[in-house]
C-alpha cells in the first residue's frame, strides 16, 4: 500500500473459504501504523483469528508481489516474472517444503560465497591469496638466485683453496732449497772457521814468544807487583810531601819583610794587647774627664744659683724680722696704750710673722749647709779630672810611640785599635811563618832520606824488565801487569784455540781438500724474492678467499629466510588449494542447485505453455508456436527463430502478457480459486481481438471471480 | 663404551605438518635443540661415539645457526667422537665448506669402506653412490674376534638391485661377523634379528616432522662391556614433542558438541605439547551440524597444534529421496546421479542443503 500517497480508505469484503464464510473489515491510514483489519466468521457474526492481516498470503500461498504479478492484471504492467513464491506455488509444494521457497536465496548464498572466493577484475580471496603466493615465489626466485650465487662462491672458495694450497706447496719447496743452502753455507763457514783457528794459533804462538823474552828473567808474582806498586805508590807520596813541605815564595817573600819589621824589636802580643788594653782605657778615661767636667760645670751653676736663693733669703729674713719687730713693737705700744683691741691681733700677725721669720731662717741655714756640701764636692770632682787628663796625656804619647815604630806594619792609621790588631796579626803570622818554615824544614829532610832509599829499590827492580827507567816508576809496573796479564790470557787464548781445533778436527771429517775448496755458488737472493713473490700471492688469494668467505656468509644469511617463504608458499598453496576445492564444491553445489530448480519448475512450465497457447489462440484467431522458460520469459517461433517479446509491437506483446497471466492464474491456482482483477488490460487491442479477449474472461469467469476495470465502453 | 646410534636428523629442514610460519621455525628451532640435547647426553653418560647414520642434513645450504651449532657441538666435545654417514639427502656442502674438519668429526665414504677401531670394537661405514651392490658386500670383510658395528644408511630388503641405489641387502649382511648393524633412511625405531651373531637397528628420527612421523623418536643407545664384549641396545625416546593421528569415529553425531565429546573422549591422554591429527571419520546425517573451523580454534588452544580432517561420508537413505517431490529431493537426487566422490558427493549435498536452510555456506 502507498501510505500517505492517497489519503485514508477502506472498506468490507465477504469470502468463503473451505466452506466457511468470513468478512473482512480493513482500513488503511496515511500511516502503515493506522491500518487495521478485522475477520468476522459469518456463521457467529463474531472475530474470529483464524487468519491475520496477511489473509492473502495465506490463502493463496502468494506473498504481495506473487499476487500483483499474477491475478492483478493491469494495463499499465502486465509482464510476468518468476519469483520464489511464484515459483513454489508453481511446484505446487509449499505445504510441505518450508526451505523450497528460499532457493534464490540459497543461490544467492552460494553465489555470494563464491564472489568472496573468485571475484571479477581478478579480485576475490583466492586470487589476493594467488598474487601475495607470486610475490613471494619472486622473493624465492632471487633467494633460489642467491642460492645459485652462494654455491658459485662456494666453488670459488674451493678453488682458491686449492690455489692456496699450490702456492703454499710451491713456497716450501722453496723453503727447502733454502734450507740445502744454508746446510753448505754452514759448511763453507765451519771450514772458514777452521781457518781462522788455524791463523790465530799461530798469531797467538808469536805474541806468546815476545812475551816470554819480555819476562826472561821471570814472571813477577801477583805480591811482588802489588808490593812493587805499592813502592810507587809511596815514593809518590813522599814526593808530594817533600813538595808539600817546601816554603812557598809567597811565604818567603812576606817572612821577608816581617822578619825587617819585628826580628830586633822586643815585643810580643801581650804588649800588643796592653797598648790596646791601654788605648780602651783612654777612651775611658776621656769620657770620664768629659762627664766630670760636665758635673762641675752643672755644680758650679747650682752653687750659683744657691748662693743667690741663699743671699735672697737672708734680705727676706732681715725684712721679715725687721717687721716682726715692728709688729711686736706696735703691739707692745697699742698694749701700752690700752688699744687691747689692736694689740691682740698686732700680736697674732706678730707672732705669725715671727714665725715665718723662723721657717725662713732654718730654710737658709739648711741652704747655707748645702752650698759649702757642694763647693766641696766641685773641688774633688776637679782634682780627679786634672789626674785624668795626665793619665790620658801619658797614654796618647805611649800609643803614638809605637804607632811610629810599626808604621810598616799598618795600612790604616786612623782608627788605632785596627792598628794595633793587625800589627798583632801579623806579629803572630811572622812567628808561625817562622815555626813553621823551621818545622817543615825538619820534616823534609826526614823524608827525603826515605824517598832515595825507596827509589833506588824500585829502580833496581824495574832493570830487570827495563833497559833504563825514569821517574814515575809506576808506569813501568803498570806495564809490567799488564804483560803479565797479556801473556797469561794469551797462553789460555792459545791453549783453547788448540783445544778448538782438535774438537773440531775430531768432530768433521777435514781434508787438505776442504780446506782448498770455495763452495758452489747460490743464488739465495733469487729464491727468497720468489718466496717473497709467493707469500705476496697468498695473501691476496687469502684477501679474495676472505672477501668470497664475507659474501658467502652474507649469502648464507640471506638464505635463512627461504624457509620462512617456502613454509608461507606452502601454507598458501594449501590455502589456494583449499579455497580453490571449496570455489569448487560451491559452484558445482550452485549448478546442481539450479539444474534441479529448473527440473523441478519444468514440471509445470509444459501445462502452462500448453494453457497459454490456447488463450493466444482465441484471442489472436490464429495458431502459433511459444515456448516459455522457468523465468516465465516467452519466446514467440517464427519462421523457424525463438524471438523474444521485445522485438513485438505494444499490441502484441500486452496479447502475450494477457495470455501469459492467465496460464499462469490457471497453473498457480488449481484449488483456490482467486479473484482476478482486471485494469482496463485491453487497451493496446483492436476491437476484434478485445472481443475474443471478453470472451475469453467470460469463458473464465465461470471458474473465477472476476472484477473488470474499463475506462471506455468500447471494451466493455 | 657407549655409543648412540641416530639417524635421519634432517636438521634446518622443511616441516611436513601444515604448521603455520612461526610454528614451523619453532619446530625447526626444536630439532636443533633435541639434537643438542642428545650430544650434552652423550656427554653426561661417558659416550665416547655418536654415530650418525645418514641425513644429518636434506637439503643443500643449510643456515649460518644450524651449521655453527652443529660444528660447535663437535669441537666443544673433543671427547667424543662424531662418525657421520652421508645419506640420500646429505646432498649438503656442510663437509666442503668446512676449511678444518674437527679432529673428532670422523667421516665415510662411497669409494670403500672406512674403518674406525675403538679398542676391539670397530665401527665400519659406506655410502652409497659409487660402488655397486654386490661390490660393496663383497669388500666388507670383519674379524670374527672384534665386536664389529656396521653402518649404512638406505632401505632394508632381501634382494639386490643393480644401479646403486639406497638398497640394503640383509641377505647378503648376514655371516659377516656384524654384531649392531646401525641403518638410517627409516623414520620409525625398528629393530630386528640379522643373523645368529647379530642384529641390525633403524634408529629412527629424532623428532618427528610430519603426520607421517608419529610416536616416539629418539637415539639408539649402545653399550658394550669391557669384559664380556657384550653389546646391549636400549631405544631412547628423546623427542620434544611427538606427533599422533587419531581417527575419531562420529557416526550417529549430529551436533558439534557431540562432535567435540567424540574427540574429546579420543585425545584425552594426550599430552598437551603435542602436535595432533584428527581424522573424523563414519557416516553422518546429512542434517547433521559440525563446525570444524570451531573445534579447530578450541584445539589449538589446549594442544600445540591440531590439524581436523572431515572425512566423514554421508548416510543417505536413497529411498527417501526418490520419490521426494521438492526441491531438496531433486537437488539431492541430482548430485547422487552425479560420478562424484563420496567426499565430494557429501560436500556438495551438505552445502545444497545449508544454503536452502538458510545458513552460511563458508
Amino acid at each position: 500500500m502507498n501510505h500517505g500517497k492517497v489519503g485514508a480508505y477502506g472498506g468490507n469484503i465477504e469470502l468463503e473459504i473451505n466452506n466457511k464464510k468470513y468478512k473482512i473489515e480493513r482500513f488503511f491510514g496515511k500511516k502503515e501504523a493506522d491500518d487495521t483489519f478485522k475477520l468476522y466468521d459469518l456463521s457467529t457474526n463474531l472475530e474470529s483469528n483464524d487468519y491475520t492481516s496477511n489473509i492473502g498470503e495465506e490463502i493463496f500461498k502468494l506473498n504481495k508481489e506473487a499476487f500483483e504479478r499474477s491475478t492483478f492484471i493491469s494495463g499499465q504492467n502486465m509482464e510476468t516474472s518468476m519469483n520464489d513464491s511464484i515459483s513454489a506455488k508453481l511446484g505446487n509444494i509449499l505445504e510441505s517444503e518450508n526451505d523450497v521457497n528460499t532457493s534464490d536465496k540459497a543461490l544467492k548464498k552460494i553465489e555470494e560465497a563464491i564472489k568472496n572466493y573468485k571475484k571479477t577484475g581478478g579480485r576475490g580471496e583466492i586470487n589476493e591469496k594467488i598474487e601475495e603466493k607470486t610475490k613471494l615465489e619472486k622473493k624465492l626466485e632471487q633467494s633460489k638466485f642467491d642460492e645459485k650465487n652462494l654455491q658459485e662462491r662456494k666453488n670459488k672458495n674451493s678453488e682458491l683453496n686449492e690455489k692456496i694450497k699450490e702456492k703454499q706447496k710451491e713456497q716450501e719447496e722453496l723453503k727447502k732449497q733454502i734450507a740445502l743452502s744454508l746446510e753448505t753455507e754452514t759448511k763453507k763457514a765451519k771450514l772458514e772457521n777452521y781457518k781462522m783457528l788455524i791463523k790465530n794459533i799461530e798469531e797467538s804462538k808469536s805474541t806468546i814468544k815476545e812475551y816470554d823474552e819480555f819476562f826472561k828473567n821471570g814472571i813477577p808474582t801477583d805480591d811482588e807487583i802489588q808490593t812493587l806498586s805499592e813502592k810507587c805508590l809511596l815514593i809518590e807520596k813522599y814526593n808530594m810531601k817533600i813538595k808539600d813541605y817546601d816554603v812557598t815564595s809567597e811565604d818567603r817573600s812576606e817572612i821577608e819583610e816581617l822578619k825587617e819589621l819585628f826580628e830586633d824589636e822586643d815585643i810580643n802580643e801581650d804588649i800588643i794587647n796592653s797598648k790596646i788594653s791601654e788605648y780602651n782605657n783612654l777612651n775611658e778615661i776621656n769620657n770620664n774627664i768629659k762627664l766630670n767636667e760636665e758635673k762641675i760645670f752643672n755644680l758650679k751653676k747650682e752653687n750659683e744659683s744657691l748662693s743667690k736663693k741663699i743671699k735672697n733669703g737672708r734680705i727676706f729674713t732681715s725684712l721679715i724680722f725687721i717687721f716682726s719687730l715692728i709688729t711686736i713693737v706696735a703691739t707692745i705700744y697699742t698694749y701700752i696704750r690700752g688699744l687691747k683691741k689692736v694689740a691682740i691681733p698686732l700680736l697674732i700677725v706678730g707672732i705669725f710673722i715671727f714665725v715665718i721669720f723662723l721657717i725662713k731662717k732654718k730654710l737658709n741655714i739648711n741652704k747655707e749647709k748645702k752650698s759649702v756640701t757642694k763647693c766641696e764636692e766641685l773641688k774633688k770632682l776637679s782634682d780627679i779630672t786634672e789626674q785624668l787628663k795626665e793619665r790620658a796625656k801619658s797614654i796618647e804619647k805611649d800609643l803614638s810611640n809605637i804607632m811610629n815604630q810599626y808604621k810598616g806594619a799598618i795600612s790604616n792609621d786612623v782608627d788605632i785599635v785596627v792598628a794595633l790588631t793587625e800589627i798583632k796579626t801579623r806579629y803572630i803570622k811572622y812567628k808561625d811563618l817562622k815555626n813553621n818554615i823551621n818545622l817543615f824544614f825538619e820534616k823534609q829532610n826526614k823524608i827525603v832520606k826515605k824517598f832515595k832509599e825507596l827509589k833506588g829499590s824500585v829502580k833496581k827492580y824495574l832493570l830487570n824488565y827495563f833497559k833504563e827507567v825514569t821517574d814515575p816508576y809506576i808506569n813501568y809496573v803498570h806495564e809490567i801487569k799488564l804483560k803479565k796479564r797479556e801473556y797469561l790470557k794469551e797462553i789460555k787464548y792459545y791453549e783453547e784455540k788448540l783445544k778448538q781445533k782438535t774438537n773440531f778436527e775430531n768432530t768433521n771429517n777435514i781434508s787438505k781438500e776442504d780446506l782448498n775448496e770455495n763452495g758452489k755458488d747460490f743464488n739465495k737472493e733469487e729464491i727468497e724474492k720468489k718466496i717473497k713473490d709467493l707469500n705476496k700471492e697468498i695473501n691476496r688469494l687469502n684477501d679474495e678467499k676472505n672477501y668470497n668467505k664475507n659474501q658467502i656468509e652474507m649469502l648464507e644469511s640471506n638464505l635463512e629466510t627461504v624457509f620462512e617463504i617456502e613454509n608461507e608458499i606452502e601454507e598458501l598453496n594449501q590455502n589456494i588449494q583449499e579455497m580453490q576445492d571449496e570455489c569448487n564444491i560451491l559452484e558445482k553445489t550452485k549448478k546442481l542447485l539450479e539444474t534441479a530448480k529448473n527440473q523441478f519448475s519444468s514440471h509445470y512450465l509444459g501445462g502452462m505453455e500448453e494453457n497459454f497457447i490456447n488463450n493466444l489462440k482465441l484471442i489472436n484467431e490464429k495458431e502459433i508456436n511459444a515456448n516459455i522458460d522457468v523465468n516465465l520469459n516467452v519466446k514467440i517461433n517464427e519462421q523457424g527463430s525463438n524471438k523474444e517479446i521485445r522485438y513485438f509491437s505494444t499490441g502484441y506483446k500486452d496479447l502475450i502478457y494477457i495470455c501469459m497471466r492467465l496460464s499462469l492464474i490457471n497453473s498457480l491456482f488449481e484449488k483456490e480459486k482467486p479473484f482476478i482483477i482486471l485494469d482496463d488490460p485491453f487497451v493496446n487491442l483492436d476491437k476484434a481481438k478485445t472481443q475474443n479477449a471478453i470472451n475469453l474472461l467470460k469463458s473464465i469467469s465461470k471458474e473465477y471471480q472476476i472484477i473488470y476495470f474499463i475506462c471506455h465502453e468500447s471494451r466493455k | 663404551m657407549k655409543i648412540i646410534h641416530c639417524s635421519d636428523l634432517h636438521l634446518d629442514s622443511k616441516m611436513k605438518s601444515n604448521l603455520d610460519s612461526k610454528k614451523a621455525k619453532e619446530r625447526r628451532d626444536e630439532i636443533l635443540i633435541t639434537y643438542q640435547k642428545m650430544v650434552k647426553y652423550a656427554a653426561e653418560n661417558e659416550v665416547k661415539v655418536i654415530l650418525i647414520a645418514g641425513d644429518m642434513f636434506d637439503k643443500k645450504n643449510i643456515t649460518v645457526k644450524a651449521k655453527n651449532i652443529v660444528i660447535d657441538s663437535i669441537n666443544s666435545h673433543p671427547e667424543i667422537d662424531f662418525l657421520y654417514l652421508k645419506g640420500n639427502h646429505d646432498e649438503i656442502s656442510f663437509i666442503e665448506d668446512l676449511e678444518n674438519i674437527p679432529s673428532n668429526l670422523k667421516l665415510f665414504n662411497s669409494k670403500e669402506w672406512t674403518t674406525y677401531r675403538y679398542g676391539k670394537v670397530t665401527i665400519s661405514g659406506i655410502e652409497f653412490g659409487e660402488l655397486d651392490s654386490y661390490e660393496i658386500y663383497k669388500s666388507l670383510i670383519l674379524n670374527k674376534s672384534d665386536i664389529n658395528i656396521v653402518t649404512l644408511h638406505g632401505q632394508e630388503s632381501n634382494y639386490n638391485v643393480k644401479d646403486k641405489t639406497e638398497i640394503i641387502n640383509l641377505k647378503e649382511l648376514k655371516n659377516k661377523n656384524i654384531d649392531y648393524l646401525a641403518l638410517g633412511h627409516i623414520h620409525k625405531f625398528k629393530q630386528d634379528k640379522l643373523d645368529t651373531r647379530g642384529i641390525y637397528c633403524y634408529s629412527g628420527c629424532l623428532e618427528g616432522r610430519g603426520f607421517d612421523e608419529c610416536g616416539e623418536k629418539g637415539f639408539v643407545l649402545l653399550e658394550i662391556g669391557d669384559i664380556s664384549s657384550k653389546i646391549t641396545s636400549n631405544f631412547i625416546p628423546f623427542s620434544e614433542r611427538r606427533l599422533y593421528e587419531v581417527k575419531v569415529d562420529i557416526t550417529g553425531t549430529s551436533t558439534t558438541l557431540e562432535v567435540e565429546n567424540k574427540i574429546d573422549e579420543k585425545i584425552k591422554d594426550i599430552e598437551k605439547e603435542a602436535l595432533i591429527k584428527i581424522i573424523l571419520t563414519g557416516k553422518v546425517e546429512i542434517d547433521s551440524e559440525r563446525d570444524i573451523a570451531y573445534l579447530e580454534k578450541k584445539y589449538k588452544n589446549l594442544y600445540y597444534f591440531v590439524k581436523i580432517y572431515d572425512e566423514t561420508s554421508l548416510q543417505i537413505n536413497y529411498m527417501s529421496y526418490e520419490n521426494d517431490v521438492s526441491l531438496k529431493g531433486e537437488f539431492i537426487r541430482l548430485v547422487l546421479k552425479q560420478k562424484l566422490s563420496e567426499e565430494e558427493e557429501r560436500r556438495i549435498i551438505t552445502t545444497g542443503i545449508k544454503a536452502l536452510s538458510g545458513e552460511e555456506v563458508n
